[in-house]
């Protein structure tokens, strides 16, 4: 079964949407329930870009987001973007950061560099996206740094 | 958090939020409601079967499948959730089980499942010697395995607060040279006398 792994920022950032946007966060994580199902059940990460219309892939290293495609009250729903990297090796469902598409191309941008160092192993503490530099923690270091270098990311097929 | 991992997203949103707010509430009752139709999509997903062959069998619009799997579960109608099983090449078994069902209650109902299949099985070996023989060798694994699930999961208790001890603990010894009839000569070679002890030869028990 796979697992979900969340960062600090998560917390941050529904902490900050979902009073206002309670529905689309939860189309957000209802979707991430159902992509992680999927995983369960064997699915590849191929498959689930292709067959759920609330994955987006065009990302490097094998990044994914999900978005807040489902039911919506009435007007056009905000557009969100929960970024998760699938990390096959461990069975992991890094959830890297969510936002709005106004932290878009910042959170493109941190989600890419966590995966990178992730495959890496590297041990150089990553930003929070816009609430400001808080350099990640210390266990976040040490965990990168225990990460075996021959890591099968969730570009590549089963 | 940051090194915390969580096996489903309703124990994740409680973390995150401490599980009281309406929008974990709220969550979860949209994930009690959409049980049937997630597993559906994703099992079709892993599968990789595209929405139009559920149409094709359904005798519906790709656009009428597409709104089974983004809708809950009140709006499906048995047959199509036969139709689904048929194309994803499952049966659907529905099992109707006493409210607030317990854990103990589960798994002794999942053992006594064990003990009938297990007992079918035995039955199909009557007349075939290597039926039969395969039939032993599969009982062994299973034997072994169900042990080791138990071991694990016994290995996650607290110790005792009287002594700092395990409630339980539970070895298990393979030997080729031990007789099945020998059990108690592997009492001495165990660290601290536990629990429970399955022994015997590794040629009867066979590790997954």
């Amino acid at each position: 079964m796979w697992t979900l792994k969340p960062r600090p920022d998560i917390e941050k950032r529904l902490d900050r949407f979902k009073k206002k946007w309670q529905q689309e966060l939860e189309n957000v994580f209802l979707n991430l329930k159902k992509v992680k199902q999927a995983f369960d059940f064997g699915a590849h990460c191929e498959q689930v870009k292709q067959q759920f219309s609330c994955v987006h892939g065009r990302y490097p290293l094998g990044l994914i987001s999900i978005d807040q495609r489902g039911r919506s009250k009435g007007a056009k729903p905000k557009p969100f973007r929960l970024y998760v990297f699938p990390e096959v090796s461990t069975k992991t469902l890094h959830l890297i950061t969510l936002g709005d598409k106004d932290t878009q191309s910042e959170d493109v941008k941190l989600a890419t560099a966590f995966v990178q160092g992730l495959l890496q192993g590297a041990a150089s503490p990553l930003p929070d996206a816009k609430e400001g530099n808080e350099n990640e923690n210390e266990n976040e270091k040490s965990e990168q740094q225990n990460v075996e270098p021959d890591i099968r990311y969730g570009g590549q097929a089963g | 958090m940051s090194n915390q991992t969580f096996d489903t997203v309703g124990k994740l949103v409680d973390a995150l939020t401490g599980g009281g707010d309406s929008f974990a509430k709220g969550l979860k009752e949209r994930i009690a409601k959409t049980q049937v139709v997630s597993a559906l999509h994703a099992i079709r997903v892993a599968k990789d079967i595209p929405q139009s062959r559920i149409a094709e069998e359904l005798g519906c619009t790709q656009s009428r499948v597409s709104k089974i799997e983004n809708g809950e579960d009140s709006d499906l109608k048995f047959k199509e959730i036969e139709a689904y099983a048929r194309v994803l090449g499952s049966d659907v078994h529905i099992a109707f089980v006493k409210r607030d069902i317990t854990s103990v209650d589960r798994i002794k109902a999942h053992a006594f499942a064990i003990k009938r299949e297990l007992d079918k099985l035995a039955e199909c070996s009557q007349n075939d010697d290597k039926i039969a023989n395969g039939v032993a060798e599969f009982m062994g694994e299973s034997l072994v395995n169900l042990v080791r699930f138990i071991q694990s999961a016994a290995e996650k208790l607290p110790n005792r607060s009287t002594d700092g001890k395990p409630h339980i603990r539970i070895s298990t010894a393979l030997s080729e040279a031990v007789p099945l009839d020998d059990c108690d000569d592997l009492l001495p070679k165990l660290d601290d006398e536990p629990d429970a002890i399955i022994a015997g030869r590794t040629s009867d028990l066979v590790p997954a």
